[in-house]
């Protein structure tokens, strides 16, 4: 019987999440907000705020698939835990999840065990204030909206609220989202269990 | 307040418990009274208050207090409150300044607490001394650091610090001894976690070897049906190991890890999760850089012995809990009889490879951060006890798992069978039992007459 084939050792053959990763987030996710760079074609505009309006909407309907659909195969899920959002590679995250890890949180809360999320929460979202901000990259805009998801678990109903960045790269006629920064107002304090993707 | 020495003694039974001491607010005062009022109670870090002037704001029970680094150099602990009319004087988290000022009347104290000035001092009577050391930020009675781990105590008289942490200083020193420049260092952020449940339960929870193969069976079979062709950076792998190992086997936590526990209700899970298990060992470069480093600065044979230290999480009862393999410290904070606040700290060592606290701050995130795949069962677990023990359906709680297969251990504690064994909470009941029933102590030296008597 031939003995299984050793399995090489991850940490030395793949960096999927590797440092030129994060510089891009980092600098991407540090100064785009510049009103120099803003898109102010009303189309344009609106195009970028059905993509959000449309993900807030797979999210409250628990349509994780085809949430994860209007990502990249490489994509970056990211909730600051500190106010000023500094390098999540020394600072702790609320959550920090590349692909693997968000199909690790989709599975989970579909298993049944998820204690959280057994029942699941019920959500609303408002997206507001949408702009739009073009980048050094022709294929690539950087997102701003803000956000408030109302969220009724157990027995009661609270209010999670915040600004959010999308990294969005041009797909075809469309846009996908390479990297999601969700930047809620108490970050730092004690969120009570947020087991619903922001 | 009608709760009496013989009622507590009675709630506190060989393999059970009341219900009562979770959920009686009466109790809940008490015990901040007879417990956070007299043991060393863990404040601070020094390594976040460096500098003269460098404060940190926190709680001994519920009475706000300052860790400050005086002119001096000198770490002090002061009451944050105000000798004239009891406001809060800081408010900030942590900061650095030259005195610290009150915002209603500016009264201005020293770093040590001291006053320092009083605006229209001339109005009080002459028998007003703002040189009298109660007319103050008053000091907390006994501040030590055990090797930059700042605890205070605020009986004036008791036991000192080492003799009241005994063994389990040794898992305090293996936080240190873990870095290659003998030093660590808070950093990268605080989670802050609350839930509707009693102090206790948290303590209770961290050397609990039975509960991550229901509680976190969510994650546990998100890890295992994870692909390992698919692949991120090593602090990844950190995450995805961590989740599969709570899944394993009642065998494994029964042959492979212990339970040790200590007078005044010290506890740690120990021979658990060696190295090889989290971070692939010698065949992990980053590992493998600081192995180097360690026996570089340490040399092979003190390298070795740190690394053969296998402990997870120690508890030093009531209030920290601490895991030296990962750099991790939490803080517990009682609110209410049914509230807690835990705050959660990295550390950074000294002199390793950059990439060890990059796998801090995964692991962190993993198990301690706030929206974590495991975290959140722990605090659905907490509410769900706080929710169950308010009703009166059930009296007693079983913690008789291993009751009459506990070991002594060779410096002075006791040691369950195997890690499954509840011993940890029948000593931490035990050291509660011994502080709330305690002949009444020496009171507390701060407060009193704030104006002195003619």
């Amino acid at each position: 019987m031939n003995a299984p084939a050793q399995k090489p050792d991850p940490s030395r053959t793949s960096h999927y999440v590797n440092d030129a990763l994060y510089r891009a987030l980092i600098e991407n996710f540090s100064d785009w907000q510049d009103d120099a760079r803003a898109v102010t074609d009303l189309a344009v505009r609106d195009e970028f705020r059905r993509l959000l309006e449309r993900e807030a909407r797979l999210l409250d309907q628990l349509r994780y698939d085809d949430w994860l659909a209007m990502y990249t195969p490489e994509c970056v899920y990211w909730v600051p835990s500190t106010p000023q959002a500094g390098d999540p590679r020394r600072e702790i995250s609320v959550m920090f999840d590349d692909r693997r890890r968000l199909e690790d949180r989709i599975y989970r809360m579909r298993t049944g065990f998820a204690w959280s999320q057994a029942p699941a929460s019920r959500t609303v979202r408002l997206i507001t204030n949408v702009e739009a901000f073009a980048t050094a990259r022709d294929d690539t805009r950087m997102l701003r909206s803000n956000f408030l998801v109302s969220e009724f678990w157990g027995d009661e109903t609270r209010v999670l609220t915040g600004w959010a960045g999308h990294r969005v790269t041009r797909d075809g006629a469309g846009w996908k989202i390479e990297a999601k920064q969700v930047n809620l107002i108490d970050c730092d304090q004690s969120i009570r269990n947020p087991s619903i993707i922001l | 307040m009608h709760v009496m020495s013989e009622d507590l003694s009675n709630l506190v039974q060989p393999g059970r418990v009341h219900r009562q001491i979770y959920t009686d607010p009466a109790i809940f005062d008490l015990e901040l009274e007879r417990i956070f009022g007299v043991a060393w109670i863990y404040v601070g870090h020094e390594s976040q208050v460096k500098s003269p002037g460098d404060y940190f704001r926190t709680f001994i029970g519920k009475k706000p207090v300052v860790l400050v680094r005086d002119a001096a150099g000198d770490i002090r602990v002061i009451h944050n409150q105000c000798a004239h009319r009891g406001s809060l004087v800081v408010a900030n988290d942590n900061g650095n300044t030259d005195e610290f000022m009150c915002c209603y009347h500016g009264w201005t104290y020293h770093l040590d607490g001291r006053l320092k000035a009083v605006p229209l001092q001339h109005g009080y009577p002459e028998n007003f001394d703002p040189s009298n050391p109660k007319t103050a930020m008053t000091q907390v009675p006994r501040v030590r650091s055990y090797r930059g781990f700042v605890f205070a105590s605020a009986a004036a008289d008791g036991p000192s610090l080492e003799e009241f942490l005994g063994h389990m200083a040794t898992s305090l020193d293996d936080m240190i001894d873990r870095a290659p420049d003998g030093e660590i260092e808070i950093a990268g952020g605080v989670f802050k976690h609350a839930y509707d449940g009693n102090w206790k339960l948290y303590l209770e929870n961290l050397c609990d070897a039975a509960h991550p193969i229901f509680t976190h069976r969510s994650s546990i079979d998100a890890a295992q049906q994870q692909s390992d062709a698919v692949h991120s950076d090593g602090t990844g792998e950190i995450a995805i190991r961590q989740m599969r190992q709570n899944g394993a086997p009642y065998s494994f936590w029964e042959s492979q890890v212990g339970i040790w526990t200590y007078p005044n209700g010290h506890s740690y899970l120990g021979d658990y999760h060696d190295d090889a298990k989290l971070v692939a060992a010698l065949k992990d470069p980053v590992f493998r850089d600081y192995i180097a480093a360690m026996e570089k600065k340490k040399g092979k044979a003190e390298t070795r012995r740190v690394m053969e230290v296998r402990r997870w999480n120690s508890n030093v009862y009531p209030n920290l809990s601490f895991m030296s393999q990962f750099q991790q410290l939490r803080v517990v904070h009682p609110v209410a009889v049914d509230r807690t606040v835990v705050h959660t700290y990295n550390f950074r060592l000294k002199g390793a490879p950059e990439q060890m606290f990059r796998n801090t701050i995964s692991f962190a995130n993993t198990v301690n951060g706030t929206g974590s795949l495991v975290l959140t069962d722990d605090l659905e677990i907490y509410n769900r006890i706080g929710m169950g023990l308010s009703s009166a359906g059930a009296e007693w709680i079983e913690i008789g798992r291993g009751y009459r297969s506990d070991l002594p251990d060779a410096h002075g504690g006791r040691r369950g069978v195997n890690s499954t064994s509840e011993v940890y909470i029948r000593n931490m009941l035990d050291a509660w039992l011994g502080y709330m029933t305690a002949p009444t102590l020496s009171s507390p030296a701060s407060g009193g007459g704030k104006y002195p008597a003619a």
